[in-house]
């Protein structure tokens, strides 16, 4: 049972614990030499401060008391001059350690003032055209990036302006004869080129050695020449070979209902007959191919 | 027209070669392994 007018277990702890902060800082101010001036206090830990300032502040709703023992009872916004004089000395000396708060300044703001700022610019060149601009301007002409890739390891072709030439071995003998070497196998390279360049058959139609003289049967013969062609027939069987008349190909047949039976067309002729007619039709084509070929 | 006969007349691969080889010593490294990738393709 703790004795009437007796300070509650709480506030002893909070007096415990200032004298031993108030002690450790003059330990270090001591061990300093005294020569410096002491370092100004830490800010105390969160713990500490809401020990000590819940001594004052309390909540704002309803009388708190501080303990269940003492019978000061601190109410919200309650003066000073309530309270009882230790914990008034354990709070002064609790903020006595707490660190001074700077007074923040702040610029003043104002909605009306921020938003009559305005770019000089803005009535030129709108910010979003100007954004596009950029955007377009950025896909179409910027070319990509390949500082970090390897695409030749080095191996590029030198173009001839950058070739640098040793004047010294250009002037000898070998090189000299080299040059003259290659010059001549340009030459000829240059004048198999110009003999390559008549017309020739496309390759794989004939596969003997007389390849030139099938060929001029595709040509056609010369008008204004005293002779005439020698293939002359040649070309005119392989003309009728590949042209043909088209009687010799599709000879018509007329069937018997090819006409309406009512018709005022003549009738049909029999089937004997007609069969006699195209076997003499194909008569007359194989003497006429017989004649041309031979 | 024998293309063939007129090519291993006139072109004696060997000696183009040597020839290449030869004239390009006179050009820097870099220039020379141009060369030699030309003539080799």
């Amino acid at each position: 049972m703790q004795p009437k007018g007796s300070p509650c277990r709480r506030v002893v702890h909070l007096e415990q614990r200032a004298a031993v902060t108030e002690s450790y800082y003059l330990i270090l101010s001591r061990g300093r030499g005294g020569r410096s001036p002491p370092p100004p206090p830490p800010p105390p830990s969160p713990r500490s401060f809401a020990l000590s300032s819940a001594q004052v502040a309390c909540s704002d709703r309803a009388p708190v008391p501080c303990t269940s023992r003492c019978k000061a009872v601190l109410q919200p916004f309650q003066p000073l001059s309530c309270l009882c004089r230790r914990m008034l000395s354990i709070t002064s000396l609790a903020l006595g350690f707490s660190p001074a708060q700077k007074l923040q300044v702040q610029a003043p703001t104002c909605a009306a003032t921020r938003a009559s700022v305005h770019c000089g610019l803005e009535s030129v060149a709108p910010r979003r055209a100007v954004l596009a601009a950029a955007l377009g301007l950025g896909a179409t002409g910027a070319a990509p990036a390949w500082a970090g890739y390897v695409t030749s390891l080095g191996i590029v072709t030198t173009s001839p302006k950058d070739a640098e030439r040793d004047d010294e071995l250009f002037a000898t003998k070998q090189v000299q004869d080299g040059l003259t070497s290659l010059k001549g196998y340009q030459t000829a390279a240059k004048s198999l080129q110009a003999s390559r360049t008549t017309p020739v058959p496309p390759p794989g139609l004939f596969s003997d050695s007389h390849e030139s003289e099938r060929w001029a049967l595709f040509t056609p013969p010369t008008t204004d020449s005293p002779h005439p062609h020698p293939h002359a027939r040649l070309t005119t069987k392989c003309s009728l070979l590949t042209y043909p008349h088209p009687s010799l190909l599709a000879p018509h047949y007329p069937t018997p209902h090819s006409s309406p039976p009512n018709s005022s067309l003549p009738r049909p002729r029999s089937r004997r007959r007609r069969t006699w007619r195209s076997s003499r039709r194909s008569a007359r084509s194989l003497t006429l191919l017989r004649s041309v070929t031979t | 027209m024998a293309l063939i006969p007129a090519i291993r007349k006139e072109f004696d691969f060997a000696a183009i070669r040597d020839n290449l080889n030869i004239v390009a010593t006179i050009f820097d490294d870099q220039t020379q392994l141009t060369i030699d990738r030309n003539t080799r393709s």
